[in-house]
């Protein structure tokens, strides 16, 4: 099985394309007519199109595909494989059963991406005085003992040594149109997509500024607590200490995503220069 | 409304109307470059292509008399069940890949989106070999190569859900 239009390419530029058996390169002089049926249809094997170098199309293609069939184009050539594993189309392919609107931060391995469901993501809530963990089962809708689970607690008492907690999302509604942040959580010991609500429930560490900022942003970035999230995010996804998140945020305009890419490119450009 | 004449590989002759023929990219190029009295020449579009395109303009236009939208301007979800239902049916694997290749040439957006999703749904489920022989592609990897990339989308194999 050659590649399409491989050994023919030259030829088939100067002759008239026309619809041939997979076995002979011969053209038909009644192979004109308009039918389509299968015995004179042109095998992509003839066609003299380089249609692998069409990244643009299979993109678009690929863009509609649901994560396994993704994985499953990564392995079957190489072309396939850049553009079945593209960021973007990986990234929209675990946004969008849910509508998600983003989705911030690099997972430590490839394998975050493989599994969309809502397992998969969390709310964060900041623990706030006069909070118990059957409190906030109450408010999300979900059981105390996925709480507990979730943030690997073995007694409820733990609540305050923590700074927030994680709550399990018992209604989809609320990833659609939202930005999620994916996070080593300490407690949890794994990569969770995070949503942090901006209005709703956690209202009472907020302030009134940045509730009145969200209206125009819908991840709530332009407040300064919305500011401290993201970096608080950034940090745990690089794994690194503040000064450096908060460099790499700050180069990178306040743009999340733009900040991790340019922390993984140093991080390359320094692995290369050691065996250099 | 003016006609445009094209000419396909094979020799065949067709009239498009010319608001019709602007949708393709590749077309209005040639349109602006010469005049529009020419015969426009498609050596990579075969007589069975230009069939289905103008079919599928037919379609368009019956369908935004129906539902009363420009579904030119929009990908309408509507529009695209129907497309899928008229169009999915007649096409063979083979001729939906070349058709493909042609309106991407040809640069009819709205259609290649269209016929992207219907390729699409025809590359669900399927397994890493079938894909080969619906795409004619060829498979280039080295044996280490793909027991490594097996091995990492391992998970995407399992499941009853894969067809041959």
């Amino acid at each position: 099985m050659g590649c399409c239009g491989d050994e023919e390419n030259d030829d088939d530029i100067l002759n008239p394309l026309s619809p041939t058996s997979s076995t002979t390169t011969q053209t038909r002089d009644d192979s004109s007519s308009s039918s389509s049926d299968g015995h004179t249809s042109i095998s992509p094997m003839n066609s003299h199109f380089s249609a692998l170098a069409c990244r643009d199309t299979l993109r678009l293609i690929f863009e509609k595909l649901p994560i396994p069939d993704l994985a499953r184009s990564s392995c079957v050539c190489r072309a396939w494989n850049s553009v079945a594993s593209d960021q973007e189309i990986v990234a929209n392919a675990f946004k969008s059963p849910w509508k998600l609107k983003d989705v911030v931060g690099k997972p430590a391995s490839g394998s975050f991406w493989r599994d969309n469901s809502l397992g998969k993501f969390a709310i964060s809530h900041r623990i706030a005085r006069g909070d118990s963990v059957a409190s906030l089962a109450v408010k999300y809708s979900v059981q105390v003992m996925d709480i507990k689970r979730l943030n690997n607690m073995m007694s409820e008492h733990g609540i305050y040594s923590r700074e927030r907690l994680l709550i399990p999302i018992s209604d989809p509604e609320m990833l659609v149109g939202a930005t999620c942040y994916v996070e080593v959580d300490p407690c949890a010991k794994r990569e969770v997509a995070v949503l942090y609500l901006e209005d709703g429930p956690d209202q009472k560490s907020m302030s009134s500024c940045s509730l009145s900022q969200k209206s125009a942003d819908s991840s709530g970035l332009n407040s300064e607590l919305g500011k401290k999230r993201v970096l608080e995010s950034l940090r745990r996804s690089m794994q690194v200490d503040d000064a450096t998140a908060l460099y790499y945020l700050s180069i990178a305009d306040g743009d999340p995503r733009a900040a991790l890419s340019q922390f993984s490119q140093d991080l390359r450009w320094e692995t290369h220069s050691a065996f250099a | 409304m003016k006609k445009i004449s094209v000419r396909t590989s094979d020799g065949q002759e067709f009239e498009l109307e010319e608001n019709l023929a602007m949708e393709s990219a590749t077309i209005k190029t040639s349109l602006d470059a010469f005049s529009r009295d020419d015969i426009i020449l498609l050596p990579n579009v075969n007589s069975w292509e230009m069939v289905k395109i103008i079919e599928f303009f037919t379609k368009v236009q019956e369908l935004e008399t129906k539902f009363g939208v420009k579904f030119m301007e929009k990908k309408e979800g509507r529009f695209l069940e129907a497309f899928q239902a008229e169009f999915d049916k007649d096409l063979s694997d083979d001729n939906l890949y070349c058709l493909l290749w042609t309106v991407d040439y040809l640069g009819i957006e709205v259609l290649l989106e269209n016929l992207c999703h219907l390729m699409a749904e025809r590359t669900k489920n399927k397994t890493v070999e079938s894909c080969r022989n619906l795409f004619g592609v060829q498979h280039d990897y080295t044996p280490e190569e793909e027991a490594e990339i097996r091995e990492d989308y391992s998970w995407a194999f399992e499941g009853p859900e894969i067809e041959e």
